[in-house]
């Protein structure tokens, strides 16, 4: 395995870590909005919003020194290239037709359960940004299998 | 007319391995990476025509050479 394939797989690694600690924050963050003040699913909820935002926050730092050890090593532009760009589209599109699938169920479910916009807010959300990441590291980590 | 159906076919791992390149020297020759060479030899990734002549060029033969139409 040649220096650039371990940057793809640490680049999908990182992708998949910080889509899951996205999740998991933001995540809390809904159980924490939805259980009482004080109640101890509230205390565990803010726990994990701690936990979650501190993963986040990690894997955004691990994303500054890995760029910066790309720009360093001059491979900015094959790591870039037309394979990846078009992992990216089938990501965002996958990601948008989750989301769209995610209101339509949505709205049937407002019917059983009505009205907590921020609630639905925080689900499309999390959808939004972490299927896309994680899709994405899927996709190049299955190209790179096959490589 | 060209559908979605038709498959583009290559002779790139001969033509690579004739001109001593391995997939990874050949990636770096036309600035992609290998798994997109990879890719493209096993006819999982159609390439752009910037690469299909950046890869002709870097293998010394008309695209024609590289590339063809398969037969459904």
């Amino acid at each position: 395995m040649d220096e650039m394939d371990k940057l793809i797989k640490q680049r999908a690694h990182m992708l998949i870590f910080a889509g899951l600690a996205f999740a998991l924050w933001q995540g809390f963050f809904l159980m924490a909005d939805l259980t009482a003040r004080g109640s101890q699913l509230n205390q565990v909820a803010a726990f994990g919003t701690t936990v979650g935002a501190l993963l986040w926050a990690a894997a955004m730092v691990g994303f500054i020194i890995f760029w910066r050890k790309v720009a360093a090593e001059k491979t900015n532009s094959s790591l870039e290239d037309e394979l990846v760009q078009r992992n990216r589209i089938q990501a965002f599109a996958n990601g948008f037709f989750l989301l769209i699938a995610a209101v339509f169920l949505g709205n049937g479910a407002e019917t059983l359960w009505p009205g907590n916009a921020a609630a639905a807010l925080r689900i499309a959300q999390i959808i939004g940004v972490t299927v896309p990441m994680i899709m994405f590291a899927r996709l190049e980590l299955k190209d790179l299998k096959g490589a | 007319m060209t559908s979605n159906a038709d498959k583009l076919g290559n002779r790139l791992k001969e033509l690579r391995a004739r001109h001593g390149f391995t997939q990874a020297t050949l990636a770096a020759e036309v600035g992609v990476t290998r798994k997109t060479i990879n890719t493209v030899e096993n006819q999982v990734f159609v390439p752009s025509a910037i690469l299909v002549l950046k890869l002709a060029k870097a293998l010394q033969c008309p695209v024609e050479e590289l590339f063809y139409l398969e037969d459904k």
